[in-house]
């Protein structure tokens, strides 16, 4: 494993180790709570999970959990060659798939 | 002061109009689509494609916020940062800004459907639906409408890269991930600072709801740490080298360090700045990201 996957997987346990004690600390806020702070509390858990449910839909894509639509093999490949630019005015420039 | 409407020139009418856009948004909703367009594509980009998925990307943003501006009229009379707007100074009747707005936005489908392709006109009408039927009218019932309206926020690359491609692939999301987490404690920031006059306008933002900032800090800090690891999947996904990672790193510590000084200050001045931080990151992040594709 090299350090750029290593520092990717140190920073992605990070958040989620800091996501499970924000969640903790809400499930222990809401004993006791009023019913105001009670239901602020269950609003600021749905925050909480957002960004790591994006985080797991993007780990299915990345593990080719979903359908082969979504994904492509050359996704993960090795760096492609930077992109130019080119103005229309050839017949030359490609025309994307959608469009033929 | 408010113009009044008798005063209104030619000029100022075009003025108001170029208001209704929100040019500073729109600004940024064009640079974040030519990244994801740059991003997308392979090998030799059309230049005129990614000009016809900038124009036509410009007026869709433009047609969503003329016609958020319609909806929110009343609201926006009730906050200071807003009634100096267009339609609630007075300026701009509201039939004529509706009608404004639904042009521009048919218009501006109808030329990515006919300049780019069928995927980016699509994505354009979805972010306009959430925009405008989802996010604005859930402002006023809860302070999840910041969670919704990071959707139609974080579309605009994809749609980049859907014009680019013509395929919703994986480096897609990667950059709709990188734009939603970024909104959030972007926009934290800003209703920490208008907290007052969200509160005057009936808008439950979170800082309205939670006083102390206690919880608005937390998820300030949860979304900026959140969005670490995700800015660095570009590279992991084989999109950009090692330079990007290096510059994304240092750039999403720099966003952590800004949101936890926020988080721990709660004033408006380190809301202030962590805004400011907030809008130095994202253009550095996709410049870098760009100019670093395909190097390792």
């Amino acid at each position: 494993m090299n350090v750029q996957t290593t520092l990717f997987w140190l920073t992605g346990v990070v958040f989620f180790v800091v996501q499970l004690g924000v969640l903790l600390v809400l499930m222990r806020q809401g004993r006791g709570a009023d019913a105001e702070q009670a239901a602020n509390g269950r609003l600021e858990v749905v925050w909480t999970l957002v960004p790591a449910s994006l985080i797991a839909a993007l780990a299915l894509m990345l593990g080719g959990l979903t359908q082969r639509s979504w994904t492509r093999p050359e996704d993960s490949a090795a760096p492609r060659p930077g992109v130019t630019l080119r103005w229309a005015g050839s017949a030359s420039d490609p025309v994307p798939e959608s469009r033929r | 002061m408010a113009r009044s409407v008798a005063l209104a020139t030619p000029r100022t009418r075009v003025l108001d109009f170029a208001e209704l856009t929100k040019p500073r948004i729109t600004f940024m909703v064009v640079v974040t689509t030519a990244a994801g367009y740059l991003m997308g594509a392979q090998g030799h980009a059309s230049g005129l494609t990614l000009l016809h998925t900038i124009v036509g990307t410009a007026l869709v943003a433009s047609a969503a916020s003329a016609l958020n501006q319609w909806m929110e009229r009343d609201t926006d009379r009730l906050m200071e940062r807003t009634q100096n707007r267009p339609l609630p100074a007075g300026r701009l009747e509201p039939a004529v800004v509706l009608v404004f707005g639904i042009s521009v936005g048919v218009f501006g489908i109808t030329y990515l459907s006919r300049w780019v392709n069928g995927l980016t006109a699509g994505l354009g009408v979805g972010t306009l639906l959430l925009y405008l039927l989802a996010y604005t009218p859930m402002k006023r019932v809860s302070s999840l409408c910041t969670i919704v309206g990071a959707v139609p926020g974080a579309l605009p690359p994809v749609m980049g890269w859907a014009a680019a491609r013509g395929d919703l692939s994986v480096g897609a999301w990667v950059l709709f991930a990188v734009l939603f987490l970024w909104q959030i404690p972007h926009f934290l920031a800003i209703a920490w600072m208008y907290r007052e006059e969200y509160r005057r306008g009936g808008q439950p933002m979170l800082p309205v709801l939670d006083r102390e900032g206690v919880r608005t800090g937390r998820q300030i800090v949860l979304y900026c740490l959140a969005l670490v690891p995700v800015s660095l999947l570009p590279t992991v996904i084989g999109l950009t080298g090692a330079i990007y990672f290096v510059g994304a790193l240092l750039l999403g510590l720099l966003y952590l360090a800004a949101g936890a000084h926020a988080a721990t200050r709660r004033t408006t001045d380190s809301a202030r700045t962590l805004l400011r931080v907030s809008v130095v990151y994202l253009p550095l992040l996709l410049g870098l990201m760009a100019a670093s594709k395909g190097v390792p």
